[in-house]
């Protein structure tokens, strides 16, 4: 009997237990933060602008307030420092276990000891996810986060939906997460960040191209182009549509797949890299009817002569691109050693000093015309 | 529902080895392989299978010597009396440690990723006072209760591999087969060491209802525990890359983050890793506490086997409290892992044995 009493004692003191301990908060004391931009400040201090939406008016509900979000900025010298100052400028505390978005202004990426810290510090707080998105802004990033998109207001939201839909073409930009943007660091000092870019008349947004960052700090800029490049080095492309232009008329080839790969030779003393490219795709749009009458295979085989032209010279420019820079963003040299570590023993070292500068990379491209015509 | 005739079966032993083999490396292992073997690390836990079936084969062949026997009696038949008082103290001792500080590990765990202001002492507080309910009821109760937190514990665990399996970036562990030799020698003499709760066999491998099973029980225990070592290993470099992974103390915590990472589909998918990881730890401490409290009754002779596990409870309790911080916690692991898991693995087990057979003791079976 006696032992009974002891067993519904702990029971009901383990429900006690149940409900959170000291950690019970309930969702309406919290300020849920969907996305933030962190900016360079005065001096040595970050400018960390936080933007806090109306839980109940996105879900539709009635609320008192009038806007969605609101978007409170704060300087601070450090991340964790910002969160308590913001704290004390609002009824709730600052939640970022739903954080979606973190947008990161050029001036920060430019100082490589607040952008490290700051990356840090996001790994470190485990409210973080490490599938927050990372995006970059070739300005200021509170301009983004603060600012009004009639469409889309909440940033995080926003960037979720958009890197979510699996539909979307990719060859433009390269999704980027902290976990990943940290490791790509860790492992090889170099990260590409996804540019999100505002048009003001229109109060839309547009990701794409990207920032290269050499050693958390800010290298250059990559264009739609340059990311294009080093998507098909990947074999990431898909869906893109190519444009190609005959005597007189413009023909759309959409890749539905590409593959590539990269050999690596020694010839006496240097190294030989050759890139194979084979795509495959459809014409989605030509203007003129192909039949076999008119040269339709004639006129296929020069769309595919246009097509290998255009994908050759994308790799080409990406590949000048990168070697003008002397930053293998491309992934070349990673490559190498995951796939002839023997090889890499020997040139790696030299790689980044002044072999990838010099490199002579030959590219090969086919492609294939899978399908055309009305069905 | 539990009947106290206080023998447990070989699936069992299997069960609660495993769990408890899991709980033990889960976090600290990935750290260490790295180290050791750098992007190609998860080699470690398969490379050291065969040298913890070396350290089972010798506890085996010791304990499957005698019938119904514990530590105690063992060393008291094959040593003199001092010697069993001696070795048997010094085990306990090394449970209690044991159970401490890993109590103290997943309080560590509990305040950074869910509780963070309820008070450590709290919830190092509710996990022993509930794994003790668990040890007081007996052997076989607990031997029971493992066989059914193994489902709540495995189901997540191959939910979360297979999650990991689909999305991880293979190339991290890339190029394979890149490890100096010296390196890898002295890594798996370390992750071997990781086998250590195989040593309860000493207490509970005497009560079981054939113990010739003992030694299967073992290998498939560490067998299985060492492949699902390597693949955690893998995904977490996949997740973290090598360095990330020697860089933090507990990589599998960001492993645990990075698993709600890109494009998924449903949020917190890091509380599966936390629900195995609480189990796990609940199961360990119920076990190691239930087998420690069996040890020191027959040591002072008494009759109920439980009458130990309530002033084991304070004592590991203050054990758990007493590191200052996390980096001293993790040296205090760290040496107590190196320093005394050798002993009762591999030096104590085969110095029985010898004895053994220059004393020519009876086989009692």
């Amino acid at each position: 009997m006696k032992s009974r009493y002891v067993v519904g004692i702990f029971a009901l003191f383990c429900l006690c237990a149940c409900t959170g301990c000291w950690d019970n908060v309930e969702l309406n004391d919290r300020h849920i933060v969907l996305d933030m931009g962190i900016d360079k400040g005065e001096g040595e201090n970050y400018k960390v602008t936080y933007s806090i939406p109306d839980v109940a008016k996105l879900s539709g509900s009635e609320s008192l307030g009038e806007e969605v979000k609101s978007t409170l900025s704060v300087e601070s010298p450090t991340l964790a420092r910002s969160i308590f100052e913001m704290e004390d400028r609002t009824q709730n505390t600052i939640s970022l276990s739903h954080l979606k978005a973190v947008l990161l202004g050029k001036e920060l990426m430019s100082n490589s000891r607040l952008f490290k810290m700051a990356m840090e510090s996001l790994q470190e707080n485990m409210e973080v996810g490490q599938g927050t998105y990372l995006l970059a802004v070739e300005g200021k990033a509170e301009e983004i986060v603060g600012a009004e998109h009639y469409e889309n207001p909440i940033i995080g939201l926003y960037t979720m939906q958009y890197f979510n839909n699996e539909e979307r073409a990719s060859g433009s930009y390269e999704v980027q997460t902290l976990g990943e943007f940290i490791k790509s660091i860790q492992e090889t000092g170099i990260g590409i960040l996804p540019i999100i870019t505002e048009n003001k008349e229109e109060a839309t947004l547009k990701i794409a191209g990207g920032t290269l960052i050499q050693d958390y700090q800010w290298a250059g800029l990559l264009t739609p182009e340059d990311m294009q490049a080093k998507l098909l080095l990947q074999g990431k492309v898909h869906r893109v549509p190519i444009v190609v232009q005959t005597k007189d008329n413009y023909y759309t080839y959409e890749m539905a797949r590409e593959n590539c790969e990269v050999y690596y030779t020694e010839e006496g003393e240097e190294l030989s890299i050759e890139v194979n490219l084979a795509t495959e795709g459809k014409l989605i749009e030509y203007g003129v009817e192909l039949t076999e009458e008119e040269g339709r295979d004639v006129m296929l085989q020069a769309i595919n002569h246009f097509v290998k032209e255009a994908c050759y010279e994308q790799l080409t420019e990406g590949i000048k691109h990168a070697q003008s820079l002397n930053i293998d963003f491309l992934g070349i040299s990673q490559d190498l050693y995951k796939k002839h570590p023997q090889l890499y023993k020997k040139y790696g070292p030299k790689w980044e000093q002044h072999l990838f500068e010099g490199a002579r990379i030959n590219i090969h491209v086919t492609s294939k015309i899978e399908g055309f015509g009305m069905v | 529902m539990f009947s106290h005739n206080g023998r447990i079966s070989a699936r069992q032993v299997t069960i609660l080895l495993l769990i408890d083999l899991l709980n033990m490396g889960i976090l600290i292992l990935p750290r260490i392989c790295t180290l050791y073997g750098g992007r190609n690390g998860y080699l470690l836990p398969i490379l050291a299978i065969p040298l913890g079936i070396l350290y089972l084969y010798s506890i085996t062949r010791v304990i499957n010597h005698f019938k119904g026997a514990t530590f105690y009696e063992i060393t008291r038949k094959i040593t003199t009396k001092v010697g069993a008082w001696v070795l048997t103290c010094l085990l306990v001792f090394k449970l209690v440690l044991g159970m401490g500080l890993e109590l103290r590990l997943f309080g560590e765990l509990i305040t950074k990723v869910m509780l963070p202001t309820t008070p450590l002492a709290v919830i190092l507080l509710l996990l022993l006072l509930s794994a003790s309910y668990l040890a007081k009821s007996g052997l076989e109760a607990t031997a029971r209760l493992g066989e059914v937190m193994a489902y709540f514990i495995f189901i997540p665990l191959f939910i979360i591999l297979g999650i990991l399996a689909v999305q991880s970036d293979y190339e991290q562990v890339m190029p394979l087969f890149q490890i100096e030799n010296s390196r890898i020698i002295e890594g798996i003499g370390s992750v071997s060491l990781w086998f250590m709760p195989i040593e309860l066999l000493f207490i509970i491998g005497g009560l079981m209802r054939e113990p010739k099973e003992a030694f299967r029980a073992g290998s498939i225990s560490i067998i299985l525990g060492g492949i699902i070592e390597a693949a955690l290993v893998i995904f977490t470099l996949c997740a973290i890359g090598p360095t990330g992974t020697r860089q933090q103390i507990w990589p599998v915590l960001t492993l645990m983050r990075s698993l709600g990472g890109e494009q998924a589909k449903i949020e917190k998918q890091e509380i599966l890793m936390i629900t195995l990881w609480i189990f796990s730890t609940f199961v360990y401490i119920g076990s190691q506490l239930c087998s420690t409290s069996i040890l020191l009754s027959r040591f002072c002779h008494y009759k109920r086997e439980n009458v130990f596990v309530l002033p084991l409870v304070i004592i590991i309790y203050f054990i758990a409290l007493w590191p200052v911080g996390l980096s001293t916690l993790y040296g205090i692991y760290l040496n107590f892992r190196y320093t005394l898991n050798l002993w009762f693995l591999l030096i104590i087990p085969l110095a029985l044995w010898g004895l053994l057979k220059i004393r020519r003791v009876k086989d009692e079976k």
